[in-house]
């Protein structure tokens, strides 16, 4: 554990949910590169096992945060959704150097049905996934940010709202729309060959 | 660009329109977009791709981020090298790198190797810790644990861990296949058990107990893995919190925190009981197929274990309430009220499964005939076994005579196998009282003095895969060969700990004959055939290297002479002349000491240089006038040869001088149909000592003072009989040992041959299990019964008068026994359905033929020669006859019923308990094939050569099985064969 990262945490999330914008990207600034170290070894860890925990890197990441920094119970909601924002950025850092790798950085859209069984693609998928939650993002941010937590931070309905600060219910029927625009969008992008 | 604004209109439409029932949707549309078409389309497609969103996003992006990785290339290729590693393939990716098979050039052998990746090797810190776990792994040595070779950096300063690899799926994949009955999830629970208290012995915690890092090997034996999370418990002699910090950071979580325990999740400081809560979670979810703390997400069940409430355990209904009582103890979230020790967790464990044990023999002894058996095939879906081949070389004579024994040696108790598998040393008792012996043969019968021996026995291995043993000079290290998924491969024990490691990796078609150690115990000498072919013989120098090839041509294991200058050994050639050679010890000067060809024979397995370096003492068996074996000395200087002792046996298999009490001792047995035992044959008198009185087998004599190092073998079976119409349904009636031979009569009752107190004996049942009956009695070994077509008669093959012959009498209550043949020799017989004939086996002479023999007595024809088994069709027309062939597969042979040429062939697979029978019809046979370590019924048409599957058992063998006439129902004796390395010696 980097102890840099143990300077403040508690404070930047309270300055965060304060409404402190820099203070999230203060945290991000901190808390990237241990994510992003757990999260490789992680996944390759976690491989052997079938069914992969949603949100096992995330918790794991704020236990870390959680035992040297005496943050609370609290703070685990505003966490979370820094981790879920930073494990977007993390796993489409991966895609694009995956894609980059194979395709000479061309974009390149296949076809799906789901993600469960993104294809033989799946860097192509998250990569124009991200493009349209981008696009999301500019007419209805919330429906981005639920997306966000859900898709990427593996969150539960539950979760989200909690961390949105919302009903559960707009939670759900939000999250239901998202999955419909963005699945319209995703199938859209696809090209016939 | 769709704006803020016409986005929430959208929306607002699309939720109303979805609430409404699909068919008012389109007029609802309508209404509302009548003044924006195209608002209209965005809705219609929004709900199109909403109503087939089935699973769109509903696993988070680490799942195909899982996938990305997936399609990562290894960064290692096969046959690439690293340092002295050879990377054979990827295993996959575990914590800390990459996880590859490769070969070891300085271990000679395969294992995997754990590369840690160069991200992680950044880390000083964590290096250090990496070291500290590996080292504090490596200090294990147990055999439920999985073994450390080497820790190390290769020369292009890659870290890596070299492990023993393990063959076998993890409990999570078998997981994914049920849950487990109560007996197996226990079963699974005490070797992990065993594992971890071995860990705790020596301060070693495993702190990441979970179904990811137990492996489940196809022989039933439990490897633990992962001791890498394991950390040295903190040490703090005072206060001595400085220790703490040097350790590991005592704050890094680890684990999947479904088996964390509160303590673990809370303060990271860990003990033994939080190895005993994992454990009790891991059960848990054996039984239930779900751990306790399941909750929706990751926190949810954090904040669900460290809640202070019990854990609310459900259990199906068959999981015994005493076993909820342990689970419920193992799994107390204040860790002073949970178990304290492992030992304490799995003492209650082991009462409760010899309790439940005891339990199903008593309940199948009395409930079979009418419970439906809940398990159609019985056996365990875990534990399927893999039968270890019988002593190799091309001598078939000699594997048939094995087969007559080992079919007739047994085991009594119908829980022995497993509480043999899973109980780790086993120490037995076993008194024999004086021995009788047998009737002198070659020399005058010797003064016997009436002694009682006591023995001590102690099993060393519990895979039951075991071949052959040999222990060193020292009396420290036992190596033996033992089967693994089908390979065999050869391990190194120590007989003071029991924990041992893989000296030469598994091959195919590799079978072990010898193994020696040299007489200062530095080196390691093997002979084992590869391919089928003659016995090469190899070096290895300890603790483990590669195998140097010494010899070919060696089909013995060799005792070296007491010098250790030279060595002996037997090769055995193709036109089955037998030869006992001295050679040195590089393999050159050979000197042939004698020859033995025309059905006489020298063993094969095991022979002795005497102490005082003279005489090299060997088995030797001959046909005057019937089949014996006794022990003889060659001089080495003059080649004179000297009988040894004053009695001769059926068959000799091994002979080792025993220096300590001036003693042979040999694995022997008295004839073709009783078990291979130990003896002890003292000098000079020639006293004999009988070693070993069960009905186990006793094969192998490797002697360190006074302790004999053996390889005992048990045979457990039960009787099934398939409910018709499907063959699938069967059910177990009745179990036991020494059965041999199996027939169905015409009224419908089943009679077998089986060991009772007095020998084989042949009894008859019903198919239901219902009205035992034993039919012969006191008079001698009695087996292969055959009932005659009309259902008068059984005949079957018995020693009554000495030799074996075949033997008649009524199939009610086995009055008036007839005997029908007189060369000895004689069995396997088949009544043909005029009931005129009896075809039979005959093996008087070196030579095999079929005979027939008329069922009301007079004189026996020859039927053919070379073949053997004779078994009429249901016509009379045929007669199906099995020949011996070197190679993998019996020819069996078709001929005329009148005699003659055969009219047709077919290959079955060559195996232990071969036998073919007659199917439905004239032109149908059926054969078993034994396939992923059990074996099946299959039937064959002679017409177009099909072969079909019949029966699906998924575990055992099957020894012998009969078809009722109809043929609608079949009976099959199956068990599995057992075969470990034991200790025995003289209190």
């Amino acid at each position: 554990m980097a102890s840099s990262s143990s300077e403040g945490i508690t404070q930047l999330l309270e300055r965060w949910s304060n409404g402190e914008e820099n203070a999230r990207d203060e945290l991000v600034r901190l808390v990237y590169p241990e994510l992003h170290r757990i999260a490789t070894t992680y996944l390759r860890r976690e491989r052997r096992e079938h069914t992969l925990q949603p949100t096992a890197l995330v918790n794991e990441l704020f236990l870390r945060f959680y035992e040297q920094n005496s943050m609370t119970w609290q703070n685990r909601a505003q966490f979370f959704g820094v981790a879920a924002q930073l494990m977007r950025r993390i796993l489409v850092d991966y895609a694009r150097a995956k894609n980059a790798e194979k395709r000479g950085g061309d974009r390149y859209c296949v076809s799906l049905t789901n993600v469960r069984a993104f294809g033989d693609e799946p860097d192509a998928d998250l990569l124009a996934l991200h493009d349209i939650l981008n696009g999301l993002a500019e007419i209805d941010s919330d429906q981005a940010r639920i997306v966000e937590l859900r898709f990427f931070g593996g969150l539960t309905i539950k979760e989200t709202a909690e961390v949105m600060g919302i009903s559960h219910a707009t939670v759900e029927r939000e999250w239901k729309i998202a999955k419909a625009y963005l699945k319209r969008e995703l199938t859209r992008t696809k090209k016939p060959s | 660009m769709i704006t803020h604004d016409r986005w929430q209109r959208i929306k607002e439409i699309f939720i109303s329109a979805q609430a409404r029932p699909p068919a008012e949707r389109s007029d609802y549309l309508n209404e509302v977009c009548q003044d924006d078409p195209s608002v209209r389309e965005e809705v219609e497609t929004l709900l199109a791709a909403d109503a087939d969103n089935d699973d769109f996003l509903s696993s988070p992006a680490y799942e195909f981020v899982e996938g990305i990785l997936a399609g990562e290339p290894s960064e290692f290729l096969a046959g690439q090298k690293i340092g002295r590693f050879e990377i054979l393939c990827s295993l996959g990716v575990g914590g800390m790198g990459q996880i590859y098979l490769a070969h070891d050039e300085n271990l000679g052998r395969k294992i995997a190797l754990k590369l840690i990746s160069r991200d992680f090797a950044a880390d000083p810190h964590r290096v250090h810790r990496f070291e500290q776990e590996a080292r504090a792994a490596s200090a294990l040595n147990h055999p439920n644990v999985c073994v450390i070779h080497d820790v190390g950096k290769t020369e292009t300063g890659r870290h890596f861990i070299a492990m023993e690899h393990i063959q076998g799926i993890t409990l999570r994949d078998q997981l994914a296949r049920g849950t487990f009955k109560p007996l197996e999830a226990l079963q699974v629970t005490l070797q992990v058990g065993a594992a971890l208290s071995s860990a705790h012995a020596v301060g070693i915690v495993h702190r990441d107990i979970k179904p990811e890092n137990i492996m489940l090997r196809p022989d039933g034996y439990i490897k633990v893995v992962d001791f890498g999370l394991a950390k040295l418990t903190e040490v703090l002699p005072e206060q001595g919190t400085a220790n703490h910090q040097v350790r590991t950071d005592p704050h890094l979580l680890m684990g999947t925190v479904k088996y964390m325990s509160p303590e673990q999740l809370r303060e990271g400081a860990v003990d033994e009981r939080t190895d005993i809560w994992s454990l009790g979670i891991v059960l848990y979810e054996m039984l239930t197929g779900s751990t306790p703390f399941e909750a929706r997400s990751r926190n949810d069940s954090i904040a669900l274990i460290l809640a202070s409430e019990r854990a609310e355990l459900v259990f199906p209904s068959d999981v015994p309430p005493k076993l909820r009582q342990i689970v419920k103890k193992a799994l107390e979230k204040d860790c002073d009220k949970r178990y304290q020790t492992v030992l304490k967790f799995t003492a209650d464990l082991a009462g409760l499964k010899k309790a439940l044990e005891h339990d199903a023999d008593g309940h199948s002894a009395i409930i079979p005939p009418i419970q439906p058996s809940p398990e159609p095939f019985g056996g365990s879906r875990i534990f399927t076994r893999l039968k270890s081949q019988a002593l190799s070389t091309a001598d078939s004579i000699f594997n048939e005579i094995k087969t007559h024994k080992t079919a007739t040696a047994i085991f009594a108790g119908a829980s022995g196998v497993l509480a043999v598998l899973l109980f780790l040393p086993v120490t037995a008792r076993v008194v024999n009282d004086f021995f009788e012996p047998g009737k002198p043969s070659l020399t005058p019968t010797p003064q016997v003095e009436k002694r009682v021996s006591s023995w001590d026995m102690k099993q060393l291995t519990t895979t039951g895969e075991s071949v052959s043993a040999a222990i060193s000079p020292d009396g420290n290290l036992v190596a033996h060969a033992e089967e693994k998924n089908g390979s065999q491969q050869l391990l190194v024990t120590s007989t003071k700990t029991a924990g041992s490691y893989t000296a030469v990796s598994p091959a195919d078609n590799v079978k072990y004959l010898g193994i020696t150690f040299s007489r200062d115990g530095q080196y390691l000498y093997f002979t084992r055939s590869e391919n089928n072919g003659s016995g090469n013989l190899y070096r290895l120098a300890l603790p483990g290297n590669t195998p140097v090839q010494i010899k070919g041509g060696v089909d013995s294991p060799i005792s070296l002479s007491p010098q250790g200058d030279r060595f002996a050994f037997v090769r055995f050639t193709r036109g089955a002349e037998y030869a006992l050679i001295v050679s040195n010890i590089d393999g050159s000067n050979e000197e042939i000491l004698a020859t033995r060809q025309n059905g006489d024979k020298l063993s094969v397995y095991g022979l002795t240089w005497s102490p005082d370096g003279e005489k090299v003492v060997c088995p030797e068996s001959h046909w005057t006038p019937k089949f014996e074996t006794s022990l003889v000395a060659f001089n080495v200087n003059d080649k004179r040869k000297e009988v040894i002792g004053g009695r001769s046996w059926f068959q000799i298999l091994q002979v080792g001088w025993q220096e300590d009490t001036k003693s042979f001792i040999i694995s022997a047995n008295e004839n073709s149909s009783s078990p291979f035992r130990l003896w002890r044959i003292r000098m000079p008198e020639g006293a004999v000592d009988q070693i070993t009185s069960d009905v186990a087998e006793y094969q192998g004599v490797s002697i360190f003072g006074g302790n004999i190092v053996t390889i005992k073998t048990i045979l457990q079976w039960r009787l099934w009989v398939s409910k018709p119409p499907a063959l699938q349904q069967a059910k177990e009636i009745t179990s036991g040992f020494g059965l041999f031979g199996l027939s169905w009569t015409s009224s419908g009752r089943i009679v077998y041959s089986s060991m009772t107190s007095d020998g084989l004996n042949i009894s008859r049942i019903n198919p239901d299990g219902s009205d035992l009956v034993q039919l012969t009695m006191g008079a001698g070994d009695n087996y292969t019964p055959a009932a005659s077509a009309d259902g008068r008669y059984i005949v079957f093959a018995s020693n009554r008068k000495g030799s074996f012959n075949l033997w008649r009498m009524n199939a009610e209550d086995g009055s008036d026994p007839v005997q029908l043949t007189s060369t000895d020799g004689n069995f396997y017989p088949s009544c043909s359905p005029d009931n005129q004939w009896v075809a039979y086996d005959n093996q008087t002479g070196s030579k095999m033929s079929a005979w027939k023999v008329p069922l009301q007595g007079g004189e026996a024809i020859k039927l053919c020669e070379g073949y053997r088994m004779p078994v009429f069709s249901p016509d009379g027309q045929l007669i199906a006859c099995r020949f011996d062939e070197d190679s993998d597969t019996y020819d069996v042979a078709i001929f005329p019923a009148q005699g003659g040429e055969p009219l047709q062939h077919f290959k079955a697979p060559k195996q232990e308990w071969q036998s073919v029978r007659w199917y439905r019809d004239s032109r149908h046979l059926t054969f078993v094939r034994n396939d992923n370590g059990y074996s099946n019924i299959w039937s064959y048409d002679l017409d177009t050569g099909v072969e079909q599957q019949l029966t699906h058992f998924n575990s055992d063998q099957i020894y012998a099985y009969a078809w009722s006439r109809d043929y609608k129902q079949v009976a099959c004796q199956r068990g599995t064969k057992i075969s470990d390395v034991t200790i025995i010696s003289e209190r």
